[in-house]
């Protein structure tokens, strides 16, 4: 969870927009943080925020008259499971087991083709069983796989280039700005948090209680 | 804590759950079972999980519990439990199967004092005249 923690705020400080733009934080600061919840650090936990974001989704054909061009959708799937936490089956499989698996084949592509990964994150525990439900990685192999700060900038393996709920902003409903940073990074407009070569994205959101789950794949115009 | 802090908020019994909080005042654990299967239900509900239509008992639990997760809670969710934190909130797994949120009580709020797996027993908490929650402790 502390990668997580780390590696979201780095890319927060490339995000001038970023609520913690302007403050680093490292693996000591997110261990020497108070507890909100056992195990949950304060930098565990997203930010509480105000903001807003919008899209506009149009036909292809229209798209091609849009000032930037348009960021094709792929693949979408949504899905919901239990309402109270204490009723879910199992605490490490959320819906994103199934709308992580549909979007993709809808999109016709594999995981090893996704340039980044916008996962929403409520809180760092979010991304570790967001990335396993999806099937980047078996169950109980997240910590493995977002190790040594692969998920931070110059990582092989981008998470969250914005910064995230956790150090960009989330204003009670953050999904959408998984998208919208998807979409950005998908139209090179990031500068110096831009990934190379950046074509294909899957945006995840999660909401209720681990409750519900909608995964879409873009890809770049 | 102030005379003036928020007070804590209690739950707000149902028609459907009102046999759940009269047991509770008694010191007893209810759940409902349905009739033609057998499976038990928590939380209480209007109509049975099991069977479409199937009709439910009510039942009196062991109390026998295990630990399926818990947290320590520093920051509370509403200013009422100012006076209660540290505290520990649980899933417990009952013996007869459903799942139900608690906190557990009677062990120091520390880490090293639970661990997932151990036996539980139900003890009841008196938090008003009109409220008893059902709450766990190390067996």
């Amino acid at each position: 969870m502390a990668n997580i923690a780390v590696s979201t705020r780095k890319w927060a400080n490339m995000n001038e927009k970023a609520y913690f733009y302007d403050r680093p934080a490292t693996f000591n600061d997110y261990h020497e943080s108070r507890w909100i919840v056992w195990p949950f650090h304060l930098l565990d936990c997203c930010l509480v925020t105000d903001a807003g974001a919008a899209i506009v989704v149009t036909t292809a054909e229209r798209a091609k008259d849009c000032a930037k061009g348009g960021v094709k959708i792929l693949g979408a799937a949504e899905g919901h499971d239990h309402s109270m936490i204490s009723q879910m089956p199992d605490l490490t499989r959320a819906f994103g087991r199934n709308t992580g698996q549909q979007a993709l084949d809808m999109a016709g592509v594999s995981h090893s083709d996704l340039d980044l990964m916008m996962i929403y994150d409520s809180f760092t525990y979010t991304v570790l069983v967001s990335l396993e439900n999806l099937g980047f990685c078996g169950p109980g192999e997240g910590p493995d796989l977002v190790s040594n700060q692969r998920t931070a900038p110059g990582g092989d393996f981008p998470v969250n280039t914005s910064g995230g709920g956790l150090s960009y902003t989330h204003p009670g409903m953050y999904g959408i700005f998984t998208v919208v940073e998807a979409v950005r990074q998908l139209r090179g407009e990031t500068g110096d948090r831009q990934l190379d070569d950046c074509d294909l994205a899957v945006a995840h959101g999660t909401g209720g209680y681990l409750s519900s789950t909608g995964t879409v794949i873009l890809a770049a115009p | 804590m102030t005379t003036d802090a928020p007070a804590r908020p209690e739950p707000v019994s149902q028609p459907e759950s009102d046999h759940y909080w009269d047991g509770a005042r008694n010191g007893e654990l209810w759940l409902q079972r349905d009739k033609a299967t057998g499976e038990y239900q928590f939380y209480p509900r209007a109509f049975s999980l099991a069977t479409p239509g199937g009709e439910l008992e009510w039942v009196k639990a062991s109390g026998n519990a295990t630990l399926h997760t818990f947290g320590i809670v520093h920051v509370p969710p509403h200013p009422g439990f100012m006076g209660e934190i540290p505290y520990i909130t649980a899933i417990v797994e009952l013996e007869e199967g459903p799942k139900m949120a608690a906190n557990i009580v009677g062990v120091d709020p520390e880490p090293e004092n639970l661990s997932i797996g151990m036996a539980l027993k139900v003890v009841f908490t008196k938090i008003s005249d009109d409220c008893t929650l059902p709450n766990f402790t190390p067996a």
